[in-house]
């Protein structure tokens, strides 16, 4: 028995170990490192002087910060509720089709998720080009005939954004919502069928309420990967009023990398960390006990 | 045996009454979202069709303003610059290394560690007992 008990935590720890070693080794101590360099006046490379929470305050009073900050909540407001609603729509149109159609239209929607970020900047960049893009046409349409520089006109950046950042990440959430269709039991319908409910009683009173958890998934893990937007703002924005539509991340790149100031771009890393749990958390909680009643 | 394979049977049999009756009074609003799903994924396609299309274009028809679906000189000339006049090779190489290295580990951490922790028995109270 004992011996027993023995054999078995040693091979409990065995098969641990690699990813308790690599978890420690890369996440956990880093972030503690993280926690104490945000203290002091260090700079990009080197040991620096405790210096409290000065840099924290320091992010306090500086407008370029509150800028980013005020980016990236709006950014994830153009892009995480939009995509979570378009991703259902197109997981019930798809879910109604049948055979090669259905293969194909999700094929469509998915195929955007496999590129890489710099391919969906450079199509995007190209169609929307001031010069030669065909996304022309259609600026002409709303603005007097006259061509326009979308990425370079600023109440306009970030909206273009956010719909190429669905365009490009919709196939997932597409997949998710599938899935939740597809453990809907075709039984429920036949019997709200039977009992004359017609299609938007049968959206209403099964689709939604059974599809909620997944609604809140998707909406949980878009609301994290949104807020740490980066890439696609650093690409689009680059050779243009950079400081205009600066996001928290490139904030903390600036700092770090460009300004040479190593604790001011920790203490900016740790209050996004600490804005991305107080956010996701407590929505995620909020909604799932939402979809209990 | 035997009720597990009437239950599977029943499962992926098609909804025979529910497709009759749809078929018996035209399913108009059917149609119009079919149709939407279907030009949506046609919007949703297009600008990989243009990035695709844009690769056989000679350059002085890849800088024209007009929309042009299909290339007037098809091209195969910007592939052959790509894989004869870059190093391409590398670039796929150091791309296969790095992704090759990261599955392998992530795989082998996870799968050990997911084991593990799927042999311990979760209480419903959210303790895990032994």
């Amino acid at each position: 028995m004992l011996k027993s008990k023995r054999t078995e935590i040693l091979a409990a720890s065995m098969l641990m170990a690699p990813f308790v070693v690599t978890y420690g080794v890369l996440f956990i101590y880093p972030t503690i490192k993280m926690a104490q360099l945000s203290l002091t006046n260090a700079p990009l490379i080197g040991p620096g002087k405790w210096v409290g929470f000065d840099n924290y305050f320091r992010l306090a009073s500086d407008r370029l910060f509150s800028v980013a900050i005020w980016n990236t909540l709006y950014f994830v407001i153009l892009s995480v509720i939009p995509s979570t609603l378009i991703g259902l729509l197109v997981a019930l149109g798809v879910n109604r089709l049948k055979g090669w159609l259905q293969s194909v239209v999700l094929a469509a929607f998915f195929l955007p998720y496999v590129l890489p970020v710099s391919v969906v900047f450079r199509i995007w960049q190209w169609m929307c080009d001031k010069d030669f893009g065909i996304a022309q046409h259609v600026v002409q349409l709303f603005n007097n005939g006259e061509r326009l520089s979308i990425f370079r006109t600023i109440p306009l950046f970030m909206p273009a954004v956010a719909i190429v950042t669905i365009w490009w990440l919709i196939g997932f959430n597409v997949l998710l919502f599938i899935a939740g269709l597809r453990n809907i039991s075709s039984e429920i319908y036949e019997a709200a069928e039977l009992d004359g409910a017609g299609r938007w009683t049968q959206f209403r009173r099964i689709t939604w309420p059974l599809v909620w958890p997944v609604t809140v998934l998707v909406f949980t893990i878009q609301l994290i990967l949104q807020l740490k937007i980066f890439d696609q703002v650093y690409l689009f924005a680059s050779g243009g009023r950079i400081d205009t539509t600066i996001v928290m991340v490139q904030y903390i790149l600036k700092q770090a990398f460009q300004m040479n100031k190593g604790g001011l771009a920790a203490a900016a890393s740790m209050v996004l960390f600490v804005l991305i749990a107080a956010l996701s958390v407590p929505q995620f909680q909020l909604l799932r006990a939402r979809g209990d009643r | 045996v035997s009720a597990s394979a009437e239950t599977g049977a029943d499962l992926f049999a098609p909804p025979r009454g529910r497709r009759l009756a749809r078929l018996r009074h035209l399913d108009l609003l059917g149609l119009v979202i079919t149709a939407a799903t279907v030009a949506g994924a046609m919007l949703w396609a297009f600008p990989l069709y243009w990035g695709l299309v844009t690769t056989f274009k000679p350059e002085n028809e890849v800088v024209r303003p007009e929309v042009q679906l299909w290339p007037e000189h098809f091209t195969f000339q910007n592939y052959i610059h790509v894989l004869l006049e870059t190093k391409i090779g590398i670039w796929y190489v150091n791309s296969l290394l790095t992704s090759a290295a990261v599955t392998v580990l992530v795989i082998v951490t996870a799968a050990g560690a997911g084991y593990a922790i799927s042999q311990l028995n979760f209480q419903a109270d959210g303790s895990s007992g032994g």
